[in-house]
């Protein structure tokens, strides 16, 4: 599987990094050996797996239970908190590692353009 | 004093007997944190000396006065600088958080607290804990204390070097895909990779979230498991933390292992793996035999893939879990006219090379036109590897072999070929994908003088067999592994 350089800058457009012609150069060369490596596993979906994830109430399901889709058995559920008040961060804290800050807000250049 | 004389077992004692105190155990750390800057550069930040010389001062009197105190009552412990301290900032050994100071504790460090750990610094890793050698770090390498000239591998790197040259009691470090362990073998410490959820993740900068979890890192198994039993347990502020209780885990590290049956996969011990390697693991099984367990071959042929499977899945979940660093809400910012040169350009300098090159691949993983031949296969791979790897805990309590294929490796000898580097991860990744617990125990040393370490496997929720191997490994290999003086170092 190589990559080339255009596919490589698109994920980079795609994953809002700045790379220079060098870094581009040498990462679509890394992608493309390690993709190579990995391409094993590629064909695991050609061949037909339904290629489904792992859940998460699967990974917390103990014993036997986690083996078969089809025996059913205790499963850890996920717990989700009790919407009740509590302590949070206050602006303050929560601007405290902004680079840039004003009037109590993070900071930004100017993105909408101009009113007429 | 040199913290390297003592087991945990003894340090506790000497404390309780007040023949050692806490201000002797922290400095200790001190001095030997001091002696090792230049030659290990373990840590990126310490903690105020005097604050931590009147922390000791303060659980010492305590003592006297026959207060009831934590079991990590004045200990010097060391922190992964991706687990969140408030107020001694927290980088991930990375450009991107070089200034940040995260607004709260982990829940494992308040725990630690809690306990009388004393936090005495946080330690040098492979930048957001991506890499196997700590050489990913934007604060230069640490070291091997066993051998300078090479890695104390990674990403935990530092925290495995501290605990092993003696600049730490304990330490934190965390496990994506083998973070813990693989250092802790390469630098002759104990390391534990803990049941997916059994300890909090809140606070642990994240990675992959489906894999990482926070792990600790001892001189020996038994104060591995204080350790675990002290930051283990179910924590509201982590939706994946596990709702059950801890186990008993520090009973059962002199349980022995008459009766248990032991597998080892067939590659763990195929040609790939050293031959240094190989002996002294092969060693440490025939003992554990000899010791009463049972031990067969186990086939696990889904194994091949788990390399690929683990990097596909982990560097999607990074290039998803990364995307908050865009300059703005924290972290280093890139000077830019527009907005988006901000969240180009402040990643594009942030991060280093390794990030990228993860970034990269996880995004093209899920890209359009390349998300089923990667990711969905990766996700099929993984759920073959969970049900083979767990339905051989029908038939074994336990699953023994290397940590590595090698022992620590040299500088720079793998830093420019990240195939080689992931590869060499093959022994670890499982436990990471299956959500199974792991640990990795020091098995003896090679003719070199290098530390081997051997890995134990079981079951999810099974810590407590785990520790039962690997105090029997431990026993029966001698005790815990000291390194060599190194002259003027």
């Amino acid at each position: 599987m190589a990559v080339s350089i255009d596919e490589a800058r698109r994920a980079a457009r795609l994953a809002r990094l700045a790379l220079d012609d060098g870094e581009l150069e040498m990462l679509a060369a890394d992608l493309s050996a390690v993709l190579g490596h990995f391409e094993s596993v590629a064909e695991l979906t050609s061949a037909g797996a339904e290629g489904r994830c792992v859940t998460t109430p699967e990974l917390f399901a103990s014993g036997s239970d986690r083996r078969s889709d089809s025996v059913p058995g205790p499963r850890h559920d996920v717990v989700v908190r009790q919407d009740a008040v509590g302590v949070m961060l206050t602006a303050e804290e929560a601007l405290r590692n902004a680079p840039e800050s004003e009037d109590g807000q993070f900071s930004v250049p100017g993105f909408l353009p101009d009113e007429p | 004093m040199r913290l390297t004389d003592h087991t945990f077992r003894e340090i506790v004692r000497g404390l309780e007997s007040r023949e050692l105190s806490s201000r002797d155990l922290v400095g200790a750390a001190l001095e030997a944190i001091h002696s090792h800057t230049d030659t290990l550069n373990t840590f990126i930040r310490i903690a105020d000396p005097e604050q931590l010389i009147g922390m000791a001062r303060a659980v010492d009197d305590a003592r006297a006065r026959g207060d009831v105190l934590g079991p990590l009552a004045g200990i010097p412990v060391a922190v992964k600088d991706n687990i969140a301290t408030r107020g001694l900032g927290t980088t991930c050994a990375s450009r991107m958080l070089e200034s940040f100071d995260p607004p709260y504790d982990a829940t494992a460090v308040t725990r630690l607290g809690a306990a009388g750990g004393i936090v005495i610094g946080k330690t040098n890793m492979d930048e957001f804990a991506m890499g196997s050698s700590n050489e990913h770090s934007f604060y230069g390498p640490a070291r091997n204390p066993w051998d300078v000239g090479r890695v104390p591998g990674g990403s935990s790197g530092g925290s495995a070097a501290a605990v092993a040259a003696g600049e730490a009691v304990l330490a934190l470090g965390s496990d994506t895909g083998g973070s813990v362990r693989q250092p802790a073998g390469f630098c002759g410490v104990v390391g534990v990779k803990p049941t997916y959820g059994r300890i909090s993740r809140y606070g642990l900068i994240a990675f992959a979230s489906s894999f990482d979890q926070i792990g600790p890192l001892a001189r020996d198994v038994e104060g591995a498991a204080v350790l675990l039993e002290v930051i283990a347990g179910a924590d509201h502020a982590d939706a994946t933390s596990l709702r059950m209780a801890v186990p008993e885990c520090v009973t059962a590290v002199t349980r022995g292992v008459a009766g248990l049956r032991l597998g080892v996969p067939e590659r763990f011990l195929g040609p790939d793996v050293d031959s240094d390697v190989r002996e002294r693991v092969e060693l440490a099984v025939t003992r554990l035999e000899r010791a009463g367990a049972t031990v067969r071959s186990l086939a696990l042929p889904s194994l091949s893939h788990a390399v690929a499977a683990y990097y596909l899945i982990a560097d999607a979940e990074a290039s998803a879990n990364l995307a908050r660093y865009d300059g703005v809400g924290f972290g280093y910012r890139a000077a830019a006219a527009d907005l988006d040169g901000v969240f180009e350009r402040s990643r594009g300098e942030g991060f280093g090379l390794e990030v990228k090159r993860r970034i990269m691949l996880g995004t093209y993983a899920l890209s359009a036109g390349y998300r089923d031949r990667y990711y969905a296969s990766a996700q099929e791979a993984r759920r073959c590897i969970t049900s083979e790897l767990l339905g051989a805990f029908d038939e074994v309590d336990g699953i023994v072999g290397p940590v590595s294929p090698t022992v620590a490796f040299g500088l720079g000898e793998r830093v420019s070929d990240p195939l080689a580097m992931y590869l060499s991860d093959i022994f670890t990744v499982p436990a990471n994908l299956t959500g199974a617990a792991a640990i990795s125990v020091p098995c003896g040393t090679t003719s070199g003088g290098l530390p081997v370490g051997i890995q134990v496997i079981v079951d999810r929720f099974n810590e407590p067999t785990m520790f039962a191997v690997a105090g029997e490994i431990e026993r029966a290999s001698g005790g815990p592994l000291v390194p060599p003086t190194r002259g003027a170092a």
